[in-house]
């Protein structure tokens, strides 16, 4: 009976109440009607700036809340994307902290180490705050470069063929021929070691949903400064279309992780 | 031969009863106010689903109906319809109905609960009904789209191709969707999982605002939409439909066909819908995410193509004692995420893939299968309704997985498997009417299986059971009053399995288990009620008040859920100590009638002890770029607003409505708004209808209108305030007949000025998103009919 009455009188009360009411929760560094978000400064690091394996990323930021903080979170990731990378990778460094804080201004100051053998390469920093009450801060998200401390020269490839000055490779197939050979000669060399090579013959598509590529070779077990690359990209007609994007990419990667790519648009012609 | 007379307000109905006869006759003649003879005119008896035309004297003849009560509906286009309670004795029966003019649209159709059996003016809670030709004119790519210019009846869309209803603010399970009689179950929890049903097989929907926990139990809080497929055709008669509906901003081509019969009783009705589109169009060429500047590429939002693929059989028999039909419908959705939605947007993942029509990752299909039987049975002078239902949904959301952690690349890219499985029965016996008094007993029961599959885990696997009783009685007084009430009892029980994820160490080596959801068992009873009146003391006028108590249990992601729901970027997490949701809702309707035209108000107040909303935390989740951890909580909440509707015909071919509506919605634990309220807006439409005898174009129409919507400033925390905005659109129809042969083509042109706007309930909201530009839609229908007279 007493839910009853509840329920039957308090409608009527709540139109008034719905104005002017505040109902206090039980935390208090909860306000009702707070939806101020947090804000985030982040001092160190900067956008775009480098950093070498071994070293500390000097994070320094300050959060500030009407009311009361609760939490931020570092998150930072590769952002090797594209292509046929995640072949390459060794290990990328990812490192992801919750730090509980309370007040109305909190200033975060630690290092982030970097692990010596950092696969180089560009790396998101994502900082992100939320107050007490749940209201989320815009994150700030930098892009930073990481070098290996060893290393932070890249491969060299240089290709004799197909013919690097040309902005398109045209692939002509002969009227009554099905495959089309088209050799991939070069070398490939490097200060310290070289790691391996990619060649990626695809359809045009730069989103992050694989496609099957219409051929890949990947050598991941190449070591010494220099490499004599010869391969043969068998292309057959069957597979393609003429009026399609194709691309061709190689890729060299050194025992670190840096890396060295050369695209090109291909365009097929089917007699 | 008895001879009864009743002048009922302005019209007339006379009825003789002749000739004993255990096989009865009802026949008739139809007149206009001015004595003349209506030809064409349709007579139907929903009980046993059997009708008639008048001829071209006004005369029609129903044979072989059994001694008991009927509902019996009268309609014409430019007339009043009518409908009439009839108690047949064991004689022939001849009635005299004499037809009031009307100008407004909608007469051609009987509004009636067709679970209650009480017309709308009788009933103390609003009640609209739309009909296949509404649906055509207005034709969007989802049924729930074209509801949307109903007043108090929005959408939360996920682009285009996935939206699910919204009442006066409510959504999710506060909305109950019927097909057939059975509730449609297919994980309406969650705000990216549309309606699974096929827009095309929609020929009548009712829908009910306010509560209606009385009659459906649990959910029934924001109202009820009530979707019916045609009724199958006459004795003798075959009919069919083929319609082709293209449109321009996802080069979406749609085609349905439809074939139904009648041979002595005997009924049988099929249809085949596929749907194919392409990404839609914005207009715009980029979108801001977060101070980001992100592009949109030829104006296309890539990776929003789908497709459906729909069946529907339904067989059965129609004879005096009742009507048993038996239905099977498959729908088949492929739809893709915008890639945008999913995670932060990059803009390498904004570049087109060449393709607009191919769907890619992520994407979600769905499969959704229902076998219903429905059955209504005289049972001495009393209709026993009974509905039974399996369904199945079967639901995957595919997404390319990322390691995260020290856990390894998990394989394939199912990343959400959901199979649901549930059994409804529900039964209605209809006491025949006792002086003023008539009534309804009934019951409902409900078995629900779900189970769980994919890398990704939101909501664990479940059995649930529950089940209902309720009583409804009306009375009527002086003809004028009509007083309703009734009481519901309910009982469930939600048995949710334990779920654990596998932890691994940093050389990824497995070294234990987290718990992501416990064991939880929960039961729940409740009693709810409601009561109310409606008054027409005038044939002009029309008042009713209804105040009902609605419930709903919680559901098992409500308790249960704790991971991220692909798409939300945030982690979703259940509470699993949640009380069922219960509310107290007035609702009161005025409606002034007249010949040319009516205007009606319709405000309404809810109050909610314990309202279940996701609640953000000031916590992050544990899971790798999980954001911002969302709890389901309970609040004490208020939702109150109205709807306004007014129309008016200058003359008779021209029509102007005017239709508003606003909610207002508090929280008040938190004192902020609840999340996804809809604006204020407004609906202004004018249309002009000519009709032409003995040319190659028998009808054509001309509709404009303009809708406005303010700015949504009412926001709950994290949610982002929605700038107002104004769409319009026209729609143009013709009406062609080249020997005998009917041809109907409806062209109409949505977002006519290529606005560009965001839409405060669409999911893509957060990106701030435009909604679909302009966007033009050719709709050709061809029906067809043949009629046996051996």
């Amino acid at each position: 009976m007493r839910n009853f009455s509840k329920s039957v009188f308090l409608p009527l009360l709540v139109v008034f109440a719905t104005f002017i009411s505040c109902k206090k929760e039980s935390n208090p560094t909860v306000e009702p009607g707070d939806t101020s978000p947090p804000t985030i400064v982040v001092a160190t690091p900067t956008q775009e700036e480098n950093f070498t394996g071994g070293n500390a990323i000097p994070f320094k930021a300050t959060f500030s809340d009407n009311i009361s903080l609760s939490e931020y979170r570092i998150e930072m990731h590769s952002d090797f994307d594209g292509h046929s990378h995640e072949k390459l990778t060794t290990v990328p460094f990812y490192f992801d902290t919750i730090v509980s804080i309370t007040g109305k201004q909190h200033t975060g100051e630690f290092p982030i180490q970097i692990p010596l053998d950092v696969t180089a390469g560009k790396y998101h920093f994502m900082v992100t705050c939320i107050d007490a009450a749940g209201n989320e801060a815009e994150f700030v998200e930098l892009d930073l470069q990481i070098q290996n401390s060893s290393d932070i020269i890249p491969p060299i490839l240089s290709l004799t063929s197909p013919d690097t000055t040309l902005s398109v490779l045209t692939v002509n197939f002969e009227t009554d021929s099905a495959t089309f050979l088209l050799p991939i000669l070069g070398t490939i060399s490097d200060d310290q070691e070289i790691k391996g090579y990619s060649i990626v013959f695809t359809q045009h598509n730069t989103s992050p949903e694989p496609i099957p590529p219409i051929y890949e070779r990947t050598n991941l077990n190449l070591t010494g400064i220099s490499y004599v690359l010869n391969e043969t990209l068998i292309l057959r007609k069957a597979d393609l279309f003429s009026n399609e994007h194709y691309e061709l990419i190689i890729t060299v990667v050194d025992h670190v992780g840096n890396r060295y790519e050369w695209e090109t648009e291909v365009e097929i012609v089917i007699p | 031969m008895t001879f009864k007379l009743s002048a009922i307000l302005c019209w007339t109905l006379v009825l003789y009863t002749s000739a004993f006869a255990q096989s009865i006759t009802v026949s008739g003649k139809i007149t206009g106010p001015d004595k003349t003879d209506v030809s064409g005119a349709s007579i139907y008896l929903p009980q046993i689903k059997k009708g008639a035309l008048s001829d071209t004297t006004g005369y029609f003849k129903i044979e072989g109906i059994k001694p008991g009560q009927y509902h019996l509906h009268f309609s014409m286009m430019g007339y009043q319809p009518e409908d009439i309670e009839l108690k047949l004795g064991s004689r022939d029966t001849f009635l005299l109905i004499q037809f009031r003019n009307s100008n407004l649209e909608l007469s051609e159709i009987i509004v009636e609960s067709e679970d209650q059996k009480i017309s709308e003016s009788e009933q103390s809670q609003t009640i609209t009904v739309i009909t296949r030709n509404f649906i055509q004119k207005f034709s969007t790519g989802t049924l729930v789209n074209s509801l949307e210019r109903l007043p108090g009846i929005s959408a939360i869309n996920t682009g285009v191709g996935i939206s699910k209803p919204v009442i006066r603010g409510l959504s999710f399970n506060r909305v109950l969707v019927l097909e057939n009689g059975i509730r449609q179950e297919g994980q309406q929890w969650g705000a990216d999982h549309g309606l699974e049903i096929d827009a095309f097989n929609a020929d009548r929907i009712e829908i009910i605002k306010g509560p209606a926990s009385l009659l459906y139990g649990s959910d029934a809080i924001g109202g009820v939409i009530s979707i019916r497929p045609a009724a199958a055709p006459q004795e003798g008669h075959f009919e069919g439909q083929f319609t082709s509906v293209f449109r321009s901003n996802n080069s979406n081509f749609s085609n349905s066909l439809m074939l139904a019969g009648n041979i002595k009783g005997w009924v049988f009705r099929a249809r085949a819908t596929t749907q194919d589109f392409g990404d839609y169009s914005v207009p715009a060429d980029s979108f801001t995410y977060n101070r980001y500047v992100l592009p949109v590429y030829d104006n296309k939002l890539k990776n929003t193509a789908g497709k459906e693929r729909n069946i529907a059989l339904m067989a059965g028999v129609n004879k005096s004692w009742g009507f048993s039909h038996l239905t099977f419908t498959q729908y088949n959705q492929e739809a893709g995420f915008f890639v945008g939605a999913f995670g932060i947007p990059r803009t390498y993942a904004l570049q087109p893939d060449g393709d607009t029509r191919n769907i890619g990752l992520p994407n979600q299909t769905i499969q959704h299968t229902k076998l219903i039987s429905n059955n209504n049975i005289i049972i001495g002078r009393n209709w026993l309704e009974t509905d039974l239902g399996f369904q199945r949904n079967i639901r995957t959301e595919n997404a390319l997985p990322h390691a995260h952690g020290f856990a390894p690349l998990p394989e394939g890219t199912r990343s959400l498997g959901l199979d649901l499985k549930t059994f409804s029965l529900n039964s209605r016996y209809h006491l025949e009417n006792k002086g003023n008094y008539s009534g309804i007993i009934g019951i409902s029961t409900n078995f629900q299986d779900n189970k769980r599959s994919g890398y990704e885990f939101v909501i664990p696997d479940f059995q649930s059971i529950n089940g209902g009783i309720f009583g409804f009685v009306q009375y009527k007084y002086r003809k004028t009053l009509v007083f309703n009430g009734g009481l519901r009892g309910d009982a469930g029980n939600l048995n949710i399995s334990e779920y654990k994820d596998l932890l691994y160490n940093s050389q990824g080596v497995q070294t234990g288990f987290l718990e992501r959801t416990p064991a939880i068992e929960r039961s729940f009873s409740n009693l709810s009620g409601s009561a109310g009146l409606a008054w027409t003391p005038s044939v002009r006028l029309n008042i009713k008040f209804n105040l009902a108590s609605d419930f709903r249990y919680p559901t098992a992601p409500e308790l249960a859920s704790n991971g991220i729901h692909h798409g939300s970027f945030r982690h979703e997490k259940g509470s699993p100590n949640l009380d069922p949701e219960r509310g107290w809702q007035a609702d009161f309707n005025c409606t002034l009638k007249s010949e040319k035209g009516q205007i009606s108000l319709t405000p309404f107040y809810s109050f909610f002890t314990n309202y279940i909303y996701l609640r953000p935390t000031g916590k992050f989740s544990f899971l790798p770029e999980g954001g911002q951890i969302y709890q389901y909580t309970q609040s004490e909440a208020v939702l109150t607003g109205g709807e306004f509707y007014a129309e008016y015909h200058i003359i008779k071919a021209l029509h102007l409505s005017l239709t508003g509506e606003y909610v207002f919605a508090q929280n008040f634990t938190n004192a902020i708004p609840l999340p996804l309220t809809p604006p204020l807006s407004f609906l202004a439409e004018a249309e002009y209808t000519l009709k032409f005898n003995k040319k190659i174009i028998t009808e054509a129409f001309f509709n404009l209108s303009a809708q406005s919507f303010a700015e949504q400033n009412r926001v709950d925390r994290n949610e982002k305030v929605t700038p107002g905005y104004q769409v319009i659109q026209a729609v143009t129809g013709v009406t062609c007949k080249f020997k005998n042969q009917e041809f109907r083509l409806i062209v109409q042109v949505q977002n006519a000025a290529n606005a560009q706007y965001m839409n405060h309930l669409s999911r893509y909201r957060i990106l701030n998103l435009p909604e679909p530009g302009r966007n033009l839609v050719i709709t050709l229908s061809v029906p067809f009919q043949k009629t046996s007279h051996s």
